[in-house]
């Protein structure tokens, strides 16, 4: 009975209650061709691989800007969510990984310029990322599409987003074409921020603890003593 | 003993001192004030004020000039009340002379006395202060008595009218409410809503002001539980400075609608995008400058809008004359 009201109570709290409102998140930028040419018309599909939600893209024939419907925050992107860009145009073709940063995180929104590779099984070369928003994260290739996405130079903007993991590093400042390269959030463990500790403060404690319990004693036995020479 | 002698003195002195303070007669506090303040009416529409006194004195006559801002409101007539004889009311422009005799030319006794009733016609929205100057009262004698003359305000009013579907509205206050009218239940009261939003840029997270104030440059979630249309009066919100915070702000807009470069030029430069909730189609709509296309392209009276704003953005200034 009382099992039943309770799940009454919740479903009635839940059907009054108004849904949530919404934040939005913006995704636009450009598409290059290797040589800085615009690639017009670019086909961009985006998906959040871990909802698997495809996003809608807006671009037009004359230009090779692309456009993201505005995604609704925390609902369809989070934090460290990874978006795979599936980009074609002029022919060619490319696949590039990004994860949400921080930094997207506060401006709500990422500015990612596109820069498509020039052939098959070529190291595609540097991306950017905008100066707008976002722009603190970095991207990885997914390599064995031919002409491949190239990464963006990350932005200088502090981000304790992620970082590549070095596969290797060189490759990946330079904006080089990384083989299955990985993302791994930028989180350390506690032990592993360097928090600062007094060293030897356990130590400290013990030797002020005996020198006090020492000093107590000294006081009790020389009370004990008066009290005796009083008696004689 | 020439001890004893000093304190008997001082204390006397002390004695006659504290009796001056108390038994020192009132002094006298005439008060001038205008009803209703503030007044309030549509373009076109006629209102009634009255000026009254509160007297402590006898009074038999007065004289006050009322300035006030032609563009918003007129004083068209004024008729006497308790001062009637000699009745005097001169136009000129920017504001009235009046003045008046009591009917025996003697004095009134202290109290409450009428001493016009003016009435104002609203011209175009905006707020006027009815202000004094040259102004006197006087005993059956010609004796002036001091008094305090409060100016007063006459708002021109608009009302705003808004259809909002059913859902979270992004919405802002086009116009200021009436003072002391800045609840959201009394700006919102033609919704039928259950849920009011701001969003605070500093903390990121909404803010429940559901049962609190609200206020114009700043941008609302209305949740309206059934269509309904929202209507409400108040001043023309027509210049605003609203300072941005790094990140996603939401922001009102003013009484008109501009084109969001010109709209947004205090701060060009300065921000990512600008993106407004399409209530029917529950999605944004996005404004990113530069790009070759967008969502839309204007700011609107009544809309809320989030700005992206990047670090160092300056306030967010514009006026709806510029």
């Amino acid at each position: 009975m009382i099992i039943c009201m309770s799940v009454m109570i919740t479903v009635l709290v839940s059907a009054s209650a108004p849904e949530v409102a919404q934040l939005p998140f913006v995704i636009s930028g450009y598409v290059f061709y290797e040589n800085g040419s615009p690639a017009y018309n670019p086909d961009v599909t985006i998906t959040n691989l871990n909802t698997s939600k495809t996003f809608s893209t807006k671009t037009c024939t004359s230009g090779n800007y692309y456009l993201a419907k505005p995604v609704l925050l925390s609902r369809e992107i989070n934090k460290d969510d990874v978006l795979q860009f599936k980009v074609a145009a002029g022919g060619k073709s490319a696949v590039l990984e990004y994860r949400i940063t921080a930094s997207d995180m506060v401006y709500h929104g990422l500015h990612l310029n596109i820069t498509l590779g020039e052939g098959a099984g070529e190291e595609a070369e540097e991306g950017t990322t905008s100066t707008g928003t976002g722009g603190g994260g970095k991207q990885t290739l997914t390599p064995s599409v031919t002409p491949t996405l190239t990464p963006s130079v990350p932005s200088q903007e502090a981000s304790p987003s992620p970082v590549i993991t070095p596969t290797p590093a060189t490759a990946t400042q330079a904006g080089k074409a990384i083989s299955t390269p990985t993302l791994t959030p930028n989180t350390l463990l506690p032990h592993e921020k360097g928090e600062k500790k007094i060293p030897g403060f356990e130590a400290v404690f013990t030797i002020a603890g005996t020198g006090l319990l020492a000093i107590a004693y000294l006081i009790v036995k020389m009370r004990k003593g008066k009290r005796g020479v009083n008696v004689q | 003993m020439n001890k004893m002698r000093r304190m008997v003195v001082f204390g006397i002195g002390m004695t006659l001192a504290v009796l001056a303070v108390f038994t020192a007669p009132a002094v006298a506090q005439n008060i001038v004030y205008f009803d209703p303040d503030p007044g309030s009416a549509a373009p076109g529409e006629t209102i009634t004020v009255t000026l009254w006194l509160n007297a402590t004195d006898g009074i038999a006559s007065f004289n006050d000039n009322i300035h006030f801002d032609p563009a918003v409101v007129n004083i068209t007539s004024g008729t006497p009340g308790d001062f009637p004889a000699m009745w005097l009311f001169v136009h000129y422009g920017t504001g009235v002379r009046v003045g008046g005799m009591s009917s025996d030319y003697l004095d009134l006794p202290p109290g409450r006395h009428k001493l016009a009733t003016f009435t104002l016609v609203a011209n175009n929205s905006g707020t006027s202060t009815l202000y004094h100057s040259d102004h006197k009262l006087s005993d059956y004698k010609g004796v002036l008595k001091s008094a305090t003359w409060y100016n007063a305000t006459f708002l021109c009013t608009e009302t705003f009218s808004k259809s909002l579907p059913k859902g979270w509205n992004l919405v802002s206050l086009p116009l200021n409410p009436m003072p002391g009218k800045n609840h959201t239940s009394e700006v919102f009261g033609t919704l039928y809503y259950d849920a009011v939003y701001r969003y605070d840029a500093t903390s990121h997270t909404f803010v429940d002001v559901t049962e609190g104030t609200i206020e114009p440059g700043v941008g609302y979630y209305v949740h309206v539980a059934n269509a309904s249309t929202w209507i409400y009066n108040g001043t023309p919100y027509n210049e605003m400075e609203v300072p941005l915070e790094r990140g996603l702000n939401m922001i009102g807009w003013l009484n008109c609608s501009k084109s969001i470069s010109d709209a947004l030029s205090s701060i060009a430069g300065n921000y990512n995008y600008v993106a407004r909730w399409n209530t029917s189609l529950q999605e944004f709509e996005v404004y990113v400058p530069g790009a070759p296309f967008n969502d839309f392209n204007t700011m609107e009276q009544g809309k809320g809008y989030f700005i992206s704003a990047k670090d160092g953005c300056p306030p967010l200034t514009e006026s709806c004359g510029a």
